[in-house]
């Protein structure tokens, strides 16, 4: 549904997003993860035809990119922008129409009235805009976004600045998307809302970091953390661990929590903690998180 | 055809829309009508009733002169009658002002209500083309600005036809008035819009955009002070050729705004 080939934007000497291949299936939630600058906005802009790549290629939906395609590629193509963009003074129902009839859709009213049952506005259909909370404005852009009935659908961070509860009725839409068999591609910062929602993710920094199942990118990492438990103050033997391992590690209380690049490398450790006068207790491999993964991935390209 | 049209549409109607909600945005345009027209008929009408002395007596007999030049039938008006004829051709051209501020008012606060509200970027992910954005976002603000010049027109004509000399409101009818309602009133219409656009793009504050926008008023001011001196008749020749240089301006108004109004350009530099 969406398929990308060394996708490239540069924006004059900067380096917006470089080489990014990846895919998202109909029937699929693909998370995009990444720090701020990662290029996710820039990937979003191109899937969603608003920028043209410097190089490489994509194809939304059977089409491929180009300046020629890029309008019969929007109307295939539902994007939630970072910021709700809606227009406050006019209803709910105004800004769909309006939206409905730039997309060319056959019967406005009715496809509305869907959405917005969908959504669960059909009772706020005829309020301002601006006088609805951040939550409900979020599913106005959600339902905004689908109003066309789109193959594919990019989300830009959909829940950012909601309250639990207003982020838990996106995630529910968002898992409707999916049982539609739409393409749909989310932009998240909120790693354990990827971990929930998505069936793949990818990690990216400019460049695609990791493209996988959230359990293997968490068991991938699983190896390499480590919590030694030590008599006394952990923190006393966080140099020497460090200078040992050749990594990161953190000290809480009497427990050291240490990423190491080999698993190998544990018993060796081990025994020189024990030989400049530690007492180990306890040696645990650590479940990793997504957030380790994660973190590991972006620290290791940095 | 049918698509275009109907985005198009789609983008004034929404528009139509944002100003029935906030008439507000309307005042300073349709305050300029009674704010243009009532100075006008206060010289034309009521100061000669006042003072008793008319305007032929109070050595506008030139004026009459003039009016005759300017093609209005000496032998169908009094010489009072040709006075108000000949003024009123004057005031009328200060009517071009509504629809510039109109235009600029309106088109200016459209375009940064979109920045402001950050709907642009949704709306470039619809198919409509750049052009028909540019189009749609002009259409509303210009059918506004023409309904309150027709407004400045129809208070003009009522005036003169209950208040004015016998057969003055018929001048109105001419074609010298008809060619700065119908032609130059779009014109500088149009050219209002289109520079409020392409400010519009440059700056993030509705009342910012209509400043710089007010700059297209000076040449307009010039040339009303001009023929008021007398130094200059704007006949039907020099109004031509007015509107003409008002066209090729509004072409390359038209040309910049396209550029502007690029897809990439609004999402990467209308900050």
């Amino acid at each position: 549904m969406v398929e990308t080939r060394a996708l490239t934007r540069r924006f004059g000497d900067r380096l917006a997003v470089d080489g990014l291949t990846l895919d998202v299936r109909a029937g699929e939630v693909v998370s995009l993860l990444g720090p701020n600058g990662a290029g996710k906005t820039t990937t979003f802009r191109m899937l969603a035809s608003l920028l043209m790549p410097t190089s490489g290629e994509a194809t939304v939906a059977g089409t491929r990119l180009t300046a020629s395609t890029a309008g019969a590629m929007r109307s295939r193509v539902g994007l939630l922008t970072e910021a709700p963009g809606l227009w406050e003074r006019l209803s709910v129902r105004r800004n769909l129409l309006t939206y409905a009839d730039l997309h060319g859709v056959a019967d406005p009213g009715a496809r509305v009235a869907a959405v917005m049952d969908a959504v669960g506005l059909a009772d706020r259909a005829d309020d301002r805009a601006g006088a609805l909370s951040k939550g409900l404005k979020q599913r106005v852009a959600l339902a905004r976004a689908v109003v066309h009935d789109p193959q594919v659908v990019l989300l830009d961070e959909p829940t950012s600045g909601l309250d639990p509860a207003g982020a838990r009725q996106v995630r529910d839409l968002i898992r409707q998307l999916r049982e539609d068999g739409r393409a749909v591609l989310v932009s998240t910062h909120n790693l354990a809302e990827a971990e929930e929602l998505s069936d793949r993710i990818a990690v990216l920094d400019t460049r695609l970091l990791a493209f996988d199942t959230p359990r293997r990118l968490r068991e991938e990492r699983r190896a390499a953390v480590v919590a030694i438990e030590v008599d006394g103050d952990a923190a006393a033997w966080l140099r020497l661990v460090e200078r040992l391992a050749g990594a990161s590690a953190s000290a809480d209380g009497a427990v050291l929590t240490l990423r190491v690049p080999d698993h190998d490398t544990v018993p060796d450790l081990v025994a020189a903690l024990v030989n400049a006068g530690a007492r180990v207790r306890r040696v645990e491999p650590k479940h990793a998180t997504l957030e380790d993964a994660y973190l590991a991935l972006v620290r290791d390209d940095g | 055809m049918g698509d275009r049209w109907r985005r198009m549409r789609a983008i004034a109607r929404k528009d139509a829309e944002e100003v029935r909600s906030q008439p507000a945005l309307l005042l300073p345009a349709a305050a300029m009508v009674l704010g243009l027209a009532i100075p006008a008929l206060v010289v034309l009408l009521a100061i000669p009733r006042l003072t008793g002395e008319s305007l032929a007596e109070a050595g506008f007999t030139d004026a009459g002169d003039a009016a005759a030049a300017m093609g209005f039938e000496a032998g169908r008006l009094t010489d009072e009658g040709l006075a108000q004829a000949f003024l009123l051709q004057q005031f009328l051209v200060f009517s071009l002002l509504v629809p510039i501020m109109g235009s600029l008012s309106l088109a200016s606060q459209g375009i940064i209500g979109e920045k402001q509200a950050r709907a642009l970027e949704p709306l470039l992910a619809t198919p409509i083309r750049t052009g028909e954005l540019l189009a749609g976002k002009v259409m509303t603000p210009f059918a506004l600005s023409m309904a309150l010049l027709a407004a400045t027109f129809l208070l003009y004509l009522v005036a003169m036809r209950v208040w004015g000399q016998p057969g003055v409101w018929l001048t109105l009818l001419g074609p010298r008035t008809l060619l700065l309602f119908l032609v130059l009133g779009p014109l500088v219409s149009l050219m209002g819009l289109l520079a409020a656009a392409i400010i519009s793009s440059r700056v993030n504050d509705a009342r910012t955009a209509q400043q710089w926008g007010g700059l297209l008023v000076l040449p307009l001011t010039a040339l009303f002070v001009v023929q008021l001196t007398g130094q200059f008749l704007l006949g039907m020749g020099a109004l031509l050729v007015t509107a003409l240089v008002l066209a090729g301006a509004c072409a390359v108004l038209l040309a910049v705004g396209v550029r502007v109004f690029q897809r990439e350009t609004i999402l990467m530099r209308w900050k």
